[in-house]
């Protein structure tokens, strides 16, 4: 939300993040919505677009302002046919408790990093089942639910690397104590 | 330092959270509102649908050709198995051919004395599939034909064998299927030969399930299923599939429509049966209205007799 010097003195301009994040929301988006495999037979994807936000707001909580992810997620609450708006208030605040523990998660090893994400996200999905459960008339498949809250969970170190590779995403060290991503 | 980041960001903070906030309160808002009107709130995701979707055929379409020959591409190699299973079912579809040609027949001989009027207006409108509904949860497609080729909300949709699902929410130019796996899709059928009537319940599997069965130990495995036009959701006598018993022991439905590979759909146009909402006409004696009242009722009473 700030203006991105002040935060980050050494940050290069976060438009190249911005137009990677488009470009991959709107990929996620299209594949999901290409008319093949209808039902994959009791087998789910994990929720790319979660995994991709957080990884972007985790490694660069400056670049993605709070009402573009608000946009992005409610506009695929549109698109695929979830209740309007659930998801996507539960994605904000997802994504804002992950963008207030940015700066300390840059601190901690990875395997902490993930395990914080995958709090946040184990809450998203808990709040989601719960609100369901009470509020939506037509029932949910649960186990499938499930399946795709482990399958996020696990996606989003690989989708951490990768995010590092392909979008130069990786950690910056705050201090000398961590040199993991001295050489980006 | 990150210390000091954070301080210097301190004073943004309060304001911030507050708009964090109001954005929050404003989706939950937006939930709760599809809660309370979801009509309202389903024709705007049809619009946005709608306005989007068409300008990315130009991926999508190259895309899906590419992934359907892929699956074309899998079936060739079963080949040669799948010409001998030809085979075979051209030898038994012979003999059936001539048993259907003679009950064509006599079909029609019977339908001529009988004097059904099937009805007419039995038209349709083909789209293509263009979307999924994008999401494991949900099984609905999108067709590119909408309000501008006049189709409604509820009307049945129809591959070329059976029943698939029914329109829910039109856009301009596109429209959804709400497929009868759906969780959300509930159909009133009438299951042949006995004439047992059901409500075929989806369960987002790819068999949907039969409950409220009027009389369960009439039904066998085999027997076809028909929508019933109870409700007159549906016109009546669209075949749906035929019943199987699941190993969990529920009766199921093997739907007749190929889910694998749903592309050319056809909704029916079916405008609202006239409703008999008054029984004054058939049973009370002398007004003016009796006449007219009496003749609309014959017909129905013959159409009821008829199925």
């Amino acid at each position: 939300m700030r203006a991105p010097a002040p935060a980050h003195p050494t940050a290069p301009s976060h438009w190249p993040l911005r137009a990677g994040y488009a470009a991959l929301v709107l990929a996620i988006l299209l594949v999901h919505l290409l008319p093949v495999e209808f039902g994959l037979g009791g087998w789910v994807w994990p929720d790319l677009l979660l995994v991709v936000s957080c990884v972007w707001v985790v490694r660069r909580p400056g670049a993605i302002p709070v009402w573009a992810f608000a946009l992005t997620f409610l506009l695929a609450d549109l698109l695929l046919q979830r209740p309007p708006g659930l998801w996507a208030a539960l994605a904000v605040i997802a994504t804002e408790a992950l963008r207030g523990r940015a700066d300390d998660m840059r601190e901690v090893v990875f395997s902490v990093e993930c395990a914080y994400v995958a709090l946040a996200i184990t809450g998203l999905y808990a709040g989601f089942a719960a609100i369901w459960y009470v509020l939506v008339p037509y029932a949910m498949p649960y186990g499938l639910l499930a399946m795709q809250w482990l399958l996020t969970c696990l996606a989003y170190p690989i989708a951490a690397l990768l995010g590092a590779a392909l979008f130069g995403l990786s950690k910056r060290p705050a201090s000398a104590t961590d040199n993991r991503g001295a050489a980006a | 330092m990150a210390k000091d980041r954070k301080n210097a960001q301190d004073y943004g903070r309060p304001v911030r959270r507050l708009l964090v906030s109001v954005l929050v309160l404003a989706l939950f808002a937006v939930f709760v509102l599809w809660r309370i009107d979801s009509p309202r709130v389903e024709r705007l995701r049809a619009e946005v649908t709608d306005s989007i979707l068409p300008r990315f055929d130009w991926v999508m379409a190259p895309v899906t050709g590419i992934a359907q020959l892929a699956g074309d591409f899998r079936s060739y190699q079963r080949i040669y198995e799948q010409n001998q299973e030809l085979k075979r079912e051209l030898q038994q579809m012979k003999a059936w051919k001539e048993a259907a040609l003679q009950l064509e027949q006599e079909n029609a001989r019977l339908l001529d004395l009988n004097k059904v009027r099937l009805d007419p207006d039995f038209t349709h409108v083909t789209g293509v599939v263009i979307a999924d509904s994008g999401s494991p949860f949900r099984q609905s497609v999108l067709i590119n034909v909408g309000a501008r080729d006049g189709v409604r909300d509820g009307w049945a949709t129809m591959d070329g064998l059976g029943l698939v699902g029914r329109i829910s929410g039109v856009g301009n130019t596109t429209s959804r299927v709400l497929l009868l796996t759906d969780a959300a899709s509930r159909v009133p059928v009438t299951i042949q030969p006995t004439g047992v009537r059901a409500l075929l319940t989806g369960d987002n599997s790819a068999r949907p399930r039969l409950e409220l069965i009027e009389d369960t130990d009439a039904l066998r495995p085999g027997d076809r299923v028909f929508s019933s036009g109870d409700g007159r959701i549906f016109p009546a006598n669209l075949l749906i599939g035929e019943v199987v018993a699941a190993p969990d022991g529920r009766l199921r439905v093997r739907l007749v429509a190929d889910y694998v590979r749903l592309e050319f759909l056809r909704v029916i146009r079916s405008f609202e049966a006239e409703a008999l909402s008054e029984p004054g006409g058939l049973i009370a004696p002398a007004s003016a209205e009796v006449t007219e009242g009496t003749e609309g009722a014959e017909e129905t009473s013959t159409a009821e007799l008829s199925e």
